[in-house]
């Protein structure tokens, strides 16, 4: 993620907006909460090394998000947590709960994320230009850019919305 | 941050050893031809004649043949200012533009050279893409146009067609039973069976050869517009997009998605495959993995 975020800063002005989340679909009751507090303590135990917060936000449409925000600028601490994240789910046999992990950029004053997909294990853009548009070319340009670095989602039929990204 | 495509020296080889393993085959066929004292003058006259008229006639066969109507600049001001914009860039006169009503996404160019060149879109595809990506369309017409690629492809179907003509002669039995005395001193139908199966070998083998010189105007031309646009990618946007909906970017939420995703799945598509080398279009994939690969190369 740190080369590419360089590569996309030099060539597409893409900026780390330092905002990052975690979506799950409907996990057991209390299983989210718990899940909240391992991480808020991982980042107690890391103390001053990371300046990351931690929020819980539900959407309209009922899903969980853990938001990570602040932390270091090329998200590596952001991805450390949601990677201990899907490894304590995926323990227990609920990984296929753990949807997608978005990243924020920002491009001059649109918002510009990077979804990973934890079940293909790779990312895609996903560039929204208003009520439920997004920039189709912008996005495969991205990839384009970016796609040396990230592993990206080589099919873009796959590469769905999330509209209204509580980040 | 420089902005530079080159030019794609693989590809150039490549359409290179096409058109030189086309003309080959053709020469052996005309040698064959020759040697067995078939009346070419005859054969040549009727596909000049064919050939001629398709080339000649290009842009008014498409206007009659699709339905597409040409539309003056009050029509369709939006399309007239986007093919003006390109064709200046480009240094070419403008071509004529027409419209097909069919909701299938579509374009093309046709025209014998770039003074008689003609650009037709379908409603469907004005319908589906912005205009930024109809930009990028056109440019890829306009390339076809600058790179004479009509009178390529109608060159390089010359003998092609030829043979196919003997070939069905051959299959109505319209010929060689009549033949004339020099015909019938070198053993008349035995000659017959020679140049039937050398004409369907020919025909074959150009089949495939054609379709490959075909797929390389493609590339040629998507290369064309990435360099006239400076932005490959709102080619592959319009390519994914018009494709039909089972290629494109999704507007579906995947939160959506996750809720009836016992239902979701995805057709096995062949990538690559044998399928291609029938085809006169490269496929999606590779054509935007080119697109891709130029965009990287245009961000350096």
């Amino acid at each position: 993620m740190s080369t590419a975020a360089v590569q996309l800063e030099a060539a597409a002005a893409l900026k780390p907006a330092g905002k990052a989340g975690v979506l799950f679909k409907r996990l057991p009751p209390g299983r989210f909460d718990q899940m909240m507090a391992d991480v808020r303590q991982l980042l107690q135990l890391q103390g001053n090394d990371t300046s990351l917060t931690v929020e819980e936000h539900t959407d309209p449409l009922g899903f969980e998000w853990m938001i990570l925000s602040g932390g270091s600028r090329d998200y590596q601490d952001a991805l450390a947590a949601a990677h201990s994240v899907g490894q304590s789910l995926a323990e227990e046999g609920l990984g296929d709960l753990l949807l997608a992990c978005a990243f924020r950029f920002q491009q001059d004053q649109q918002p510009v994320y990077w979804i990973y997909s934890y079940k293909q294990a790779s990312f895609y853009p996903f560039v929204p230009t208003g009520e439920r548009r997004r920039d189709n070319a912008e996005e495969l340009r991205l990839s384009a850019i970016a796609g040396d670095e990230l592993p990206i989602d080589s099919m873009p039929e796959r590469w769905y919305a999330l509209w209204d990204i509580p980040l | 941050m420089q902005r530079k495509l080159g030019t794609d020296i693989g590809l150039t080889a490549r359409m290179f050893l096409t058109m030189f393993l086309l003309a080959l085959v053709y020469l052996l066929f005309i040698a064959v031809l020759w040697r067995l004292g078939i009346s070419l003058a005859f054969l040549i006259l009727v596909a000049v004649v064919l050939l001629g008229a398709q080339y000649y006639f290009s842009d008014k066969l498409i206007l009659l043949s699709l339905g597409a109507r040409e539309v003056s600049e009050q029509e369709a001001p939006q399309l007239h200012e986007i093919v003006n914009r390109l064709a200046q860039m480009t240094g070419i006169p403008k071509p004529k533009v027409a419209i097909i009503d069919s909701p299938v996404p579509n374009a093309l160019a046709t025209g014998r050279n770039p003074n008689h060149a003609l650009v037709a879109v379908t409603t469907g595809i004005l319908n589906q893409l912005d205009e930024q990506e109809m930009q990028a369309v056109l440019a890829h017409e306009l390339s076809h146009v600058i790179h004479r690629d009509i009178a390529v492809m109608a060159m390089a179907s010359f003998f092609a067609t030829i043979a196919s003509f003997i070939v069905q002669m051959g299959l109505w039995g319209g010929f060689g039973g009549s033949g004339d005395e020099r015909d019938r001193d070198r053993g008349g139908s035995g000659a017959f069976i020679v140049v039937f199966a050398v004409s369907a070998a020919v025909w074959a083998i150009s089949f495939f050869l054609i379709r490959t010189l075909s797929r390389y105007r493609e590339y040629a031309a998507d290369r064309g517009s990435a360099i006239i646009t400076r932005d490959p990618s709102r080619l592959a946007s319009a390519l994914l997009k018009i494709s039909g909906r089972m290629q494109r970017i999704p507007d579906t939420d995947l939160r959506q998605m996750q809720a009836g995703s016992a239902l979701m799945f995805f057709p096995a598509i062949s990538r690559g495959s044998l399928g291609e080398l029938f085809a006169t279009h490269p496929s999606l994939e590779h054509r935007i993995a080119r697109l891709q690969a130029m965009e990287a190369q245009l961000s350096r």
